[in-house]
């Protein structure tokens, strides 16, 4: 297909970048893929000075299983089992961000008692994403307790969200014109309990963990992201907000009914590793507080468009919908010829644009600070490949 | 024939230590599960006989019968040598401690120095552990252990020496007996400052957390022991517990009175104390998380030592007095 | 929604206001290669953060899409750039936003797009030594760029490829 000759050089980023002029006192190591602490199958190539990282880069692919061509293939319902298994953790959220996408460009209306169960179960999501984000920080940097709490927390999450979406991980719970299936007759009072549980328990968090003096040390003063690191970058999420910007994805473009709730933005100063563990904890306690008021506030009615079509195609067009995930600024990207399939379906992952910052940020700092960064950019690798 | 009695009693006093040692290492591994079991709101080990207690038995026969791999390129000797050489020298270092008023190996008047020397040939197991598994993750926990054990043999030794310099000797039958029978006349609290940077370095020397850096298994994936499987792995853990017992009876005998106790005292007070110390070790690894390289050096370098030296000034100036 | 003036001052063949209800953006530029870097610089002057590079197959060529949004401001505006699939070549942005090294590298491994200058052009989700670009379409299976976003007129591209309606339709 290509006239001209390319002046592509052969070889892995390894034998093209790192081998070019090794020192003689370095050390290339490869973290991953296989590896307790980068969180999925990422590999991260370091050159190491002794304990210091001289360069690091982080090398893609392991996880790719082409949600991006499956998305041309299949119809949008076909799809909708795709969402959940993008980044795991926050499924309904990506859930959401393709089922608005759709129906964005075709106008289907959304009762309001489903943008009330979309936020609900959205938001519980969220929390559990934070929680296990936390614990398993926290075993990253070697304390291997946390995460055996966190995870007592998360079964009351997974318990609620499984009498719901019927699955304890990757849901598939919205769907165009609405959700699959009403709440179940516990489930707000549950929830309810959830959130009073919930707030009892987050002062034990700081006392025993935020407050611990080893752990500061461990992620004070690590990582510095400044906002126009961000900017450079498109980091979004936690990572922009523990810069002290606070973009929302919930504020900026508003979407459902998140501005009927009243919710703070949690911002951080300091943009380093301890900003953006404190920006995930305060954001934990702001959903619990959206909760509480959608549970509260939900209305009767029909939690699906009875309108909604069937068969969904797609008119010619194209349309970007955003939704605010647990990392950051969730987007689909959808363009349509009128077909049965989508023409194009793009998926905008918020820790894909995270982590490309980390071979500046990762310039000579020590091994284990890059775990600790690693760590704080909360990554899903599954995300990130797509 | 005639045997040198106090041959007989050093060979049996071995044996009996190596039974012990071998014993506490089954039942503290067990106490360790349970331990973060319950820390972890969990119940910890459960099904193997009566609440778990036969699962050390089940891991001894796991370990033993897994396939020794030796890595291709490694140096065979070197890597093989490393568990034993982590494992023997504990029954050296328990000789000297008297665990009772008659119950004890030998009365050696230097038994402090023959501890404290035994317990830096740990660091050349770790090291001959890194070089010989060819694999640089392991070479990267044993440079570290090397400089974390060298950094915190200097407080250790410092703080013990303020202890011998209070007492007047380096011969452990002596620091007990000077010691009084009630918890106030031990030497915690007449030395509190030694006793607080011997129990630090004591956690530093046997590798727990939060100073388990040359294991750090979050970021080295498993450090040193990486490439052990099945026995050596097992060498190497049944040598980290027996070291944990070796500080934690140094620190019964130097500072929390040894066999003295209120009403009868005996062995079975100084196994009481050792064991609340080894408690103690324990439930620190469940607790903390791990500190960074850089910061464990700090530490030591621009704080345990000074502060020991400062330490030791003080209590020659009293001993002066 | 009013775009700010030195948006609508940006150097493009084309640019068409959108509906951001619909369509969730407000502006589509679409500049020639050469002047992507610019229009980029631009962007980056005033504080833009890139979201996304895509791409996406046409008859007429490789569409590249860079959406950008910012922290404080609302709205979002994209460039579009259309390469021809026999040179699929344009220039990289990758100096100017850091994070298009990676969005380049993964349009570079899916549809065989060349950035020039561009520090490390390896693929990123595929395996190196691939030489199969996935998204790129099957001919039958490829639309008119006006099929699929009816939004501009293309100047460059040969009239007989439009179709009827598209030549019927006012641009700006």
């Amino acid at each position: 297909m290509m006239t001209e000759p390319l002046q592509l050089e052969t070889g892995d980023f390894y034998s093209r970048h790192f081998e070019k002029g090794p020192r003689e006192d370095t050390l290339i190591l490869n973290m991953g893929p296989q590896h307790p602490s980068t969180h999925g199958v990422l590999r991260i190539l370091l050159e190491l000075d002794g304990e210091y990282i001289l360069r690091a880069e982080p090398v893609l692919g392991y996880v790719h299983r082409m949600h991006e061509k499956m998305g041309e293939v299949k119809t949008c319902h076909q799809y909708l089992m795709n969402m959940g298994r993008v980044d795991y953790l926050h499924a309904l959220a990506w859930n959401w961000a393709h089922v608005g996408a759709v129906e964005k460009m075709l106008g289907i209306e959304v009762p309001e008692r489903a943008e009330y169960i979309r936020v609900i179960t959205c938001e519980l999501n969220r929390i559990s994403s934070h929680l296990l984000w936390w614990g398993a920080y926290l075993l990253d940097l070697g304390a291997f307790t946390p995460i055996l709490y966190a995870f007592d927390d998360r079964e009351f999450i997974l318990d609620l969200l499984q009498m719901v979406t019927g699955s304890r991980l990757t849901y598939t719970y919205n769907t165009f014109g609405g959700v699959v299936a009403d709440l179940p007759g516990d489930f707000l009072d549950g929830s309810l309990a959830f959130a009073k549980r919930m707030r009892e328990r987050l002062p034990m968090y700081k006392d025993l963990v935020t407050d611990n003096f080893i752990l500061r040390g461990r992620v004070e003063d690590i990582g510095h992201i400044p906002l126009e690191m961000c900017v450079r970058y498109g980091a979004t999420g936690p990572v922009v907000r523990g810069a002290g910007k606070p973009y929302d994805t919930r504020r900026a473009e508003p979407y459902s009914v998140y501005d009927r709730f009243d919710f703070e933005i949690p911002t951080s100063d300091r943009d380093d590793a301890f900003g953006r563990y404190q920006v995930r904890l305060a954001e934990i306690e702001q959903s619990l507080r959206i909760i509480e008021q959608a549970v509260t506030g939900i209305p009767a009615g029909d939690f699906l468009n009875p309108k909604a079509p069937k068969k969904i195609k797609l008119p010619v067009g194209e349309t970007y919908y955003a939704v605010e995930g647990a990392r950051g600024k969730i987007g689909v990207y959808l363009q349509g010829d009128g077909g049965p399939t989508p023409y194009r379906v793009r998926l905008r992952s918020p820790t894909y644009s995270n982590l490309s910052l980390f071979s500046e940020v990762a310039g000579g700092i020590l091994l284990p600070d890059a775990v600790s960064i690693l760590g704080s950019l909360d990554l899903v690798i599954p995300e990130i490949d797509r | 024939m005639n045997i040198d009695p106090q041959l007989t009693r050093i060979l049996v006093a071995l044996v009996a230590i190596l039974l012990f040692v071998a014993a506490n290492a089954i039942v503290l591994v067990y106490v360790e599960r349970k331990v973060a079991g319950h820390v972890q709101r969990r119940p910890g080990p459960y099904e193997v006989g009566f609440h778990g207690i036969l699962q050390p038995v089940a891991d001894a026969v796991k370990l033993m019968g897994k396939q020794l791999v030796t890595p291709g390129d490694g140096d065979r000797v070197i890597f093989w040598i490393a568990p034993l050489l982590a494992f023997a020298p504990v029954a050296l270092c328990l000789l000297p401690i008297t665990f009772g008023p008659r119950t004890y190996a030998f009365d050696i008047d230097l038994g402090l120095v023959l501890i404290l020397a035994f317990a830096g040939l740990n660091v050349l197991a770790l090291c001959l552990a890194g070089w010989g598994s060819n694999n640089k993750w392991s070479l990267l926990g044993a440079a570290r252990s090397v400089a974390q054990n060298v950094a915190y043999e200097i407080p250790l030794l410092v703080s013990v020496l303020s202890v011998a310099l209070a007492t007047g000797s380096l011969n452990l039958n002596t620091i007990t007996l000077t010691q009084g029978t009630w918890p106030w006349q031990w030497n915690w609290l007449i030395n509190p400052v030694a006793f607080g940077i011997y129990i630090i370095c004591a956690v530093a020397e046997t590798n727990r957390a939060p100073f388990d850096l040359p294991e750090g298994e979050s970021e080295l994936t498993a450090g040193f022991h990486t490439e052990y499987s099945g026995m050596g792995f097992g060498l190497f853990f049944m040598a980290e517990y027996a070291n944990m017992l070796v500080v934690a009876s140094v620190a019964t005998v130097l500072f929390l009175g040894g066999w003295n106790g209120p009403g009868a005292p005996g062995w079975w007070w100084f196994l009481v104390k050792m064991y609340a110390v080894v408690f103690f070790i324990i439930m620190l690894r469940w607790t903390f998380p791990r500190v960074r390289f850089d910061q464990l050096l700090n530490l030591s370098w621009k704080w345990l030592i000074p502060l020991a030296l400062a330490n030791l000034l003080v209590v020659a100036f009293i001993v002066k007095l | 929604m009013s775009c700010p003036r030195w948006i609508k001052d940006l150097a493009c063949q084309c640019r068409t206001e959108c509906d951001a209800t619909t369509y969730g953006k407000d502006m589509n530029l679409m500049p020639a290669p050469e002047q992507l870097r610019p229009a980029a610089a631009e962007f980056l002057r005033h504080g833009y953060f890139l979201e996304d590079v895509t791409g996406s197959d046409m008859k007429e060529g490789f569409l590249i899409l860079y959406h950008f949004a910012h922290f404080d401001l609302p709205g979002r505006y994209s460039l579009m750039v259309l390469v021809p699939h026999e040179d699929p070549r344009l220039p990289t942005i990758a100096d100017i936003y850091q994070g298009a090294n990676w969005h380049e590298r993964e349009c570079y491994d899916m549809y065989g797009l060349i950035f020039t200058d561009h520090p490390n052009l390896l693929p990123l989700l595929l395996p190196a030594e691939t030489d199969l670009h996935p998204l790129v379409k099957e001919e039958k299976k490829r639309r008119l760029l006006s099929s699929v976003l009816p939004l501009c007129r293309f100047p460059g591209i040969p009239v007989e490829k439009q179709t009827a309606e598209s030549t019927g339709e006012d641009a700006q």
